[in-house]
């Protein structure tokens, strides 16, 4: 057997070795495994709504208004007689896929800035820095309502504004860690090798920068969400789609609180909570796997 | 009575990947106006002696068993209280990276006078001029005790730390690699500081490097280190003419001089010993060129060769 | 110049400049500089080892840098196999990368953490597009790691440098260092992190790479011992100077200035016989305040008055023996 098959099996070995590894330690985290168990959950709810849902969630008059949760509406109904069970489920989607969404964007912006800015430093890093300071201190929510009454309920629109001012945090962590790695020796091995920035920001920074990218994303994914749902829950959601926060806002708007229909107001608030403290276990465990400066140790 | 006996220390520590055994079963003295030199590699366990006599070890370490009698009293038996009138009293340390050790925003003199107070309540003014015979002593103007220690060099610094583990006037003074961080002429300073200290204070000291020549000017007795077991234990002048440990000779085979013959010289083969998993039998034997089939199977105990202490089955009579 | 040099250097020097305050620059005092370089001028021939030796903020590692265009030098010439190093263009210039290489100080920060033994070793063929397919990438990575003495190379090609002891790492620097084939490396205290054991290793290693190769090395540190085991010819820096530059025995055992002189007699010995100590004063001055005449006046127990108004040059007062000093 020639010598480079020899290696790239071996190569495929301690690739899964690395994986299992990881698996096994990921496992280890009672946090982590929790966190990961309520996403999945959510994430099935998600994928299954249609075969799971017994009406349409637009469906007027399914029910009586204001039902009490019963075996034919399991989350009982709203002012018109929707089913509120089929409206959660159908609303896992788009607050999920928005949570997503933002935060896969905030992240992609957030990591080429910080990583250019930290790199190239000098004037490039000032004014990036300069552009965050700007987007931390204007006071966020009265700007995202300002820009969500201008641009009009969409939810692009909704992705759009949480990436505007997401994608900061991520910056921020990304430059400093770049700052800290440039001054590295093998960094300037690299230089010395004769590799060009291109080279050294991608294929030498980036894979020590993913430790941190990576659950910074996850816990992003929480901003977003809760974000979502506070933009819908304030009226300026998109009203042709099912959200956990619109189904909030409509909850305010009908009467719900009045009523006291506990069911209308609980379950999306709940909802969003669960996934919030998903994903955020999800990426403090795996904050302390891939940084474990401060690992807890035994006796 | 020695002054100081350290009887079958064993000092691990319990880490997420296993037990390090840092320090397994190690047994020297110290006796009044000695210098012994404990040499090993970085990880060999030598600085852990020290935190151990000083009582600085922290979770997940743990001193295990063993007993280091100071003047005959077990160290180890005393309470938390009891041990403060020993140390700096009667033992202090002069610590690695000595640098670093100091407090940037109080100044020099502040620092070693804090030191007086807080272990002898003397007054302040009493303190203070303490504080300046000892900065004398170690050759810093005492003007210049009121200074921050970034405003000293790295030479100063290592003086002041060292006048500072002389506050209280002790006994035995422990020094952790007092001249590795330092360039050539100040680590003549420091050297020809501490054999002069010694010599007007009649100091006993035990000296941590992995220096070998620093070992030979400045101790009498040298203790060799290896994966937290004593090797050697010997004279420091019959250590460097006839070595009897293959750890020795190979040190000192592959020691770099600037004087003597030049020659080729020889490398340790192998790489340093994991302290989790340490090899079996004698630790030494994977890159030992003499191992036999013993070496790999059980542990040589330390043997008396003409006064002089090695772990080796060349001299244990094994076959 | 002499077709047997490899690299030289001419009255090289480098400046930092101090970042002033807001006080300062309100004054508008004048612009201070670190000067880190002031002004030396040597060469190294192919196939020799040249040692730079200095205590640390002496700028050897600022020469090392300068030398392998890691940055630019404020004023002077340099010049590799005769070519003109500060005026080439950047295609030229990494083309010349192939043919230098370093070996830095950290075995511990010198490997990406993140990559393979394999990755590493291979980035600089890639830099270059030196290998076409992973064949040959591969065959060469263990051709350099068995230059190294890392065998059996298979075992060690997908491991992490987590994984390896400090000698093995800067084995690997040293086969990166090797896989292109360079002619000149650069090795910045190579020994200085790693266990008294281990180091004879390396340094053998980077002997042999000399005596097989023909790779002629600049070899940086402020280890006088390994310096004398190690070189042909020993320059000793002082303040951004060189003070004196000879053939490593006769800098040892025939020391002319009085800086090398207080060096060589402060390194710690093993023999007992007795070694006559030339005592310094006081501390090594700023380089941003560099005393008049001869820099090391304030502290050599020899200066006389000329010593302060005249800055002496590297004269040649033995074949081969250089030294700035006016009373030597």
């Amino acid at each position: 057997m020639s010598k480079a098959n020899v290696t790239r099996r071996q190569r495929v070995r301690s690739t899964l070795q690395n994986a299992s590894a990881f698996l096994k330690t990921f496992r280890r985290s009672k946090m982590g495994v929790l966190g990961l168990a309520i996403i999945v959950f959510f994430i099935a709810l998600a994928l299954l709504a249609g075969p799971l849902a017994p009406y349409p969630p637009k469906l007027m008059g399914a029910g009586q208004p204001f039902e009490v949760p019963s075996a034919e509406h399991w989350l009982g109904t709203d002012d018109v007689g929707e089913d509120l069970y089929s409206q959660l489920l159908y609303g896992t989607r788009v607050s999920l896929m928005v949570g997503f969404v933002a935060a896969f964007m905030s992240t992609i912006i957030g990591t080429m800035v910080g990583l250019i800015s930290g790199y190239f430093g000098g004037k490039l890093d000032e004014f990036f820095m300069r552009v965050i300071d700007v987007l931390i201190i204007i006071p966020g929510i009265p700007l995202m309502l300002l820009l969500a009454a201008y641009l009009g309920p969409s939810i692009w629109n909704i992705i759009f504004i949480l990436v505007f001012f997401g994608w900061t945090t991520i910056g921020r962590v990304v430059r400093s860690q770049t700052l800290a790695l440039r001054e590295l020796p093998f960094i300037e091995s690299a230089r010395a090798s004769g590799a060009g920035d291109m080279r050294i920001m991608f294929t030498d920074l980036m894979p020590n920068l993913v430790g941190i990218i990576v659950p910074q994303a996850i816990l992003s994914i929480v901003g977003a969400i809760l974000g979502e749902a506070g933009l819908s829950f304030l009226g300026l959601g998109d009203p042709t789609n099912q959200s956990w926060g619109l189904m909030l806002y409509y909850a305010e708007s009908y009467g719900a609180f009045l009523r006291s229909a506990w069911w209308w107001i609980i379950p999306p608030g709940l909802c969003i909570t669960l996934v919030g403290i998903g994903f955020t276990f999800v990426g403090y465990a795996l904050n302390d796997i891939f940084n474990p400066r401060l690992r807890r140790r035994g006796a | 009575m020695h002054l100081l006996d350290i009887r079958n220390l064993k000092t691990h520590f319990y880490t997420l990947e296993g037990v390090v055994k840092a320090v397994d079963d190690v047994s020297f003295t110290v006796d009044e106006g000695e210098a012994v030199g404990l040499a090993g590699e970085s990880g060999s366990g030598k600085s852990t002696v020290a935190l151990s006599v000083m009582r600085l070890i922290k979770p997940p370490g743990k001193v295990v068993s063993g007993q280091i009698l100071y003047k005959g009293e077990d160290l180890l038996g005393k309470r938390i209280a009891q041990f403060d009138d020993v140390r700096w009293k009667e033992i202090s340390m002069i610590f690695q990276g000595a640098m670093n050790a100091l407090n940037p925003v109080y100044t020099v003199g502040n620092q070693i006078v804090e030191a007086i107070t807080h272990h002898e309540g003397t007054s302040s003014t009493e303190a203070w001029k303490t504080a300046e015979r000892l900065l004398g002593l170690v050759g810093i103007d005492s003007s210049r005790a009121h200074s921050f220690p970034h405003e000293f060099s790295g030479g100063m610094r290592q003086r002041a730390m060292i006048a500072m583990a002389l506050a209280l006037n002790p006994s035995l003074v422990i020094a952790d690699e007092p001249t590795t961080a330092l360039d050539v002429i100040v680590e003549r300073q420091i050297l020809d500081l501490i054999a002069d200290l010694k010599r007007k204070l009649g100091l006993s000291i035990l000296l941590i490097t992995h220096d070998l020549s620093v070992i030979s000017e400045l101790c009498s007795k040298a203790v060799i280190f290896y994966a937290g077991q004593i090797a050697e234990l010997s004279p420091v002048a019959a250590m460097l003419k006839e070595p009897l440990h293959p750890y020795t000779r190979g040190l000192l085979d592959a020691f770099l001089r600037i004087d003597g013959e030049k020659e080729k010289l020889r490398p340790i083969a192998g790489n340093p010993p994991s302290l989790l998993n340490p090899p079996s039998g004698c630790r030494f034997h994977p890159r030992c060129p003499y191992a036999k089939g013993i070496c790999s199977t059980e542990q040589p105990k330390l043997t008396d060769v003409g006064g002089r202490l090695v772990a080796c089955h060349l001299f244990t009579g094994a076959s | 110049m002499e077709t047997s040099t490899l690299v030289a250097a001419e009255d090289l020097k480098k400046l930092f400049p101090v970042r002033s305050g807001i006080l300062t620059s309100i004054f508008k005092t004048e612009q201070k500089f670190v000067h880190a370089v002031d002004g030396i001028s040597f060469y190294i021939e192919k196939g020799e080892i040249f040692c730079i030796v200095g205590e640390s903020g002496c700028g050897k590692t600022t020469a090392a840098r300068l030398l392998l265009m890691l940055e630019r030098p404020t004023s002077g010439k340099m010049t590799f196999e005769n070519r003109d190093l500060i005026a080439m263009d950047k295609n030229e210039l990494k083309r010349l990368r192939k043919r230098m290489q370093v070996v830095f100080q950290d075995p511990y920060g010198s490997l990406n953490p993140r990559k393979t033994v394999f990755k590493i070793i291979s980035e600089p063929l890639e830099i270059h597009s030196v290998a076409d397919t992973y064949q040959d990438k591969m065959d060469r990575v263990m051709k350099a790691l068995e230059a190294v003495d890392i065998t059996p190379p298979e075992t060690f090609i997908f491991k992490f440098p987590h994984e390896l002891s400090g000698g093995q790492r800067q084995r690997i620097a040293v086969a990166r260092a090797l896989a292109l084939e360079p002619t000149f490396i650069v090795a910045d205290e190579p020994v200085s992190m790693i266990d008294v054991s281990m180091r004879v290793g390396i340094l053998n290693l980077l002997q042999e790479l000399r005596s097989r190769l023909g790779i002629t090395i600049l070899l940086i540190t402020h280890d006088l011992a390994v310096a004398r085991y190690m070189s042909d010819r020993i320059a000793v820096m002082y303040l951004g100077r060189l003070v004196e530059i000879a053939p490593a025995d006769e800098l040892i055992q025939e020391p002319k200035h009085p800086y090398t002189r207080a060096l060589v007699s402060a390194v710690p010995r093993v023999s007992t016989s007795k070694v006559e100590r030339i005592k310094l004063k006081g501390e090594v001055p700023t380089p941003i305040d560099i005393p008049s005449g001869c820099r090391f006046r304030t502290r050599c127990p020899y200066a006389e008055s000329i010593c302060e108004s005249a800055d002496p040059p590297l004269r040649e007062i033995r074949p081969q023996h250089l030294v700035a000093c006016h009373i030597a």
